[in-house]
């Protein structure tokens, strides 16, 4: 057979075009000619590199549309300053010292910015708040940088919700190590992985922080799980020394999943200036399995802040 | 400003099945389809899932229908709202199945969705760690041997592959493929992780 026509064949078999007999005897002829074998395996291989190419120019592009779409239910970023209209507007009206109806309702004052406690899923509401304030305007524009300057609204951040929400959409399962039973402290991290496949979070929690702080393998499995068990707790804060522990290992199977976990801990713990530089390394890091996932989060909390 | 009132079935399925180009002005039609979306997360909470699985099973199906679209198994027999609209609810079912996620995939069958194996997250991570090693063997390999390899991956034939690779018949563009498919161990070199590739 030649070279071509045995290079058709194996991508018909790699298809599932061989009848079946026909599939069968090739089969046969793989098991036994190990020339053939790693024909098939080198052909096996280029679909693999086909599927990656398909993969990244899918998740680049994605990326690149998600930039521009507007998320149903909720109004695109581009549109915040207009959202935060009603808000200063009605707070400029409160804190207006020649206001007539000056004292407010107990408590109004104190009120943050509608926008700030709004739950992401209800943001939508916000486009139509415009009208609300509509009739309370009369104040002349001019004279609000008073009030303006003892309000947050200008510098107006996202709300923990907010931040909550966005990190539940980039988390990634997390990943327990169970099976690394290694050195002399096994018994003590298989009694915590049973803690842990128990539902004993608490006490899971406490084994595992026995055995974190040694400078070992176990001791990086012990870090990598206390890490996951604290974010599932929302202990963001407790887990970040952990995230930071294995994300400091480079030849640690689940570094570049801690460093992701670490960047969303950042997030949530409104760490901004360590989550900016942790997004800017794993997004220009091309081999990082979550350099995609990197740059969509970078913009969407630049555009939050 | 959905998208039935800016295009219809008959010029969106025309640009899907076109070139590239064409293909990804379809796709990016529909991924910017708020309507579309809404009526994907509507339906999946009707059927009893969250907000969250939702979007997720509306972000892998527009994968996986980019995929079809891309590898030309979306035939435009149906509307292409109502084909994305199933693969999404699919994708949603078989989440609550527990298996991680359908794709369509070479290695199996280019045609139907092939569900993967149940992926824990080790099985997982170390797909993603040869994924990542096939990337460093994509590096290595020529530009002329990626590029057939990437109309490969878009499912032309031969024929086409010739035509837009400048070769003269589809017999030379099978030479090409096939001297890329041998230059591969090659290209690997004496790394003893890309070896393992094979």
């Amino acid at each position: 057979m030649e070279k071509q026509e045995l290079f058709i064949k194996i991508e018909d078999y790699l298809d599932g075009k061989l009848p079946e007999a026909e599939a069968e005897a090739f089969e046969e002829q793989i098991a036994a000619d190990p020339a053939l074998a790693e024909s098939v395996a080198r052909q096996r291989l280029e679909r693999e590199m086909m599927e990656v190419m398909l993969g990244d120019h899918i998740e680049g592009k994605l990326a690149e549309w998600e930039n521009t779409k507007k998320k149903p239910g909720k109004p695109g970023y581009r549109n915040w300053p207009w959202l935060l209209l009603p808000a200063i507007l009605t707070i400029a009206w409160l804190a207006w010292p020649t206001q007539p109806t000056e004292p407010a309702a107990p408590g109004v004052s104190e009120e943050k910015p509608a926008v700030e406690e709004e739950p992401v899923e209800t943001f939508q509401q916000e486009t139509e708040a415009p009208a609300e304030p509509a009739g309370e305007q009369n104040p002349e524009p001019a004279e609000r940088k008073e009030p303006a300057k003892d309000q947050p609204i200008a510098k107006k951040s996202p709300s923990d919700q907010q931040l909550l929400a966005l990190a539940g959409r980039n988390e990634v399962p997390p990943v327990f190590v169970s099976g690394s039973f290694r050195g002399s402290s096994q018994a003590d991290f298989k009694a915590a992985s049973d803690a842990l496949e128990d539902g004993k979070t608490d006490e899971a929690i406490r084994l595992f922080s026995q055995l974190a702080a040694a400078p070992t393998l176990t001791g990086l499995d012990a870090a990598n799980n206390l890490a996951y068990l604290f974010y599932q707790k929302k202990d963001f804060q407790k887990a970040i020394p952990h995230f930071q522990t294995v994300a400091g290992r480079q030849d640690y199977d689940y570094q570049e999943q801690a460093e992701w976990m670490l960047a969303l801990c950042y997030l949530t713990t409104r760490q901004f200036s360590k989550l900016n530089p942790l997004l800017t390394e794993i997004s220009t890091n091309q081999a990082h399995r979550y350099a995609a996932k990197a740059r969509k989060l970078k913009e969407e909390v630049n555009s939050m802040q | 400003m959905g998208r039935s009132q800016n295009m219809s079935d008959e010029k969106l399925i025309s640009l899907l099945q076109g070139e590239l180009p064409a293909q990804e002005e379809g796709l990016k039609f529909m991924f910017r389809d708020e309507r579309l979306e809404r009526t994907v997360l509507h339906k999946i909470k009707g059927l009893g899932g969250s907000l969250h699985d939702a979007q997720d099973a509306y972000q892998e199906g527009f994968r996986i229908f980019y995929r079809h679209v891309l590898r030309r198994t979306f035939r435009g027999e149906s509307s292409p709202s109502t084909y994305f609209i199933s693969i999404c609810i699919n994708v949603w079912k078989d989440s609550r199945r527990g298996a991680y996620q359908k794709r369509i995939s070479h290695v199996d069958d280019a045609v139907k969705m092939d569900r993967l194996h149940h992926e824990t997250p080790e099985a997982k991570l170390e797909q993603d760690d040869r994924k990542k090693l096939v990337r460093q063997l994509l590096a290595l390999v020529s530009d002329r041997c990626r590029e057939i390899l990437w109309l490969r991956a878009l499912s032309y034939s031969m024929e086409e592959i010739a035509e837009k690779t400048g070769l003269s018949s589809p017999r030379m563009a099978i030479n090409e493929a096939f001297r890329c498919s041998e230059r591969l161990r090659k290209a690997a070199g004496d790394n003893p992780d890309l070896q393992s590739l094979f």
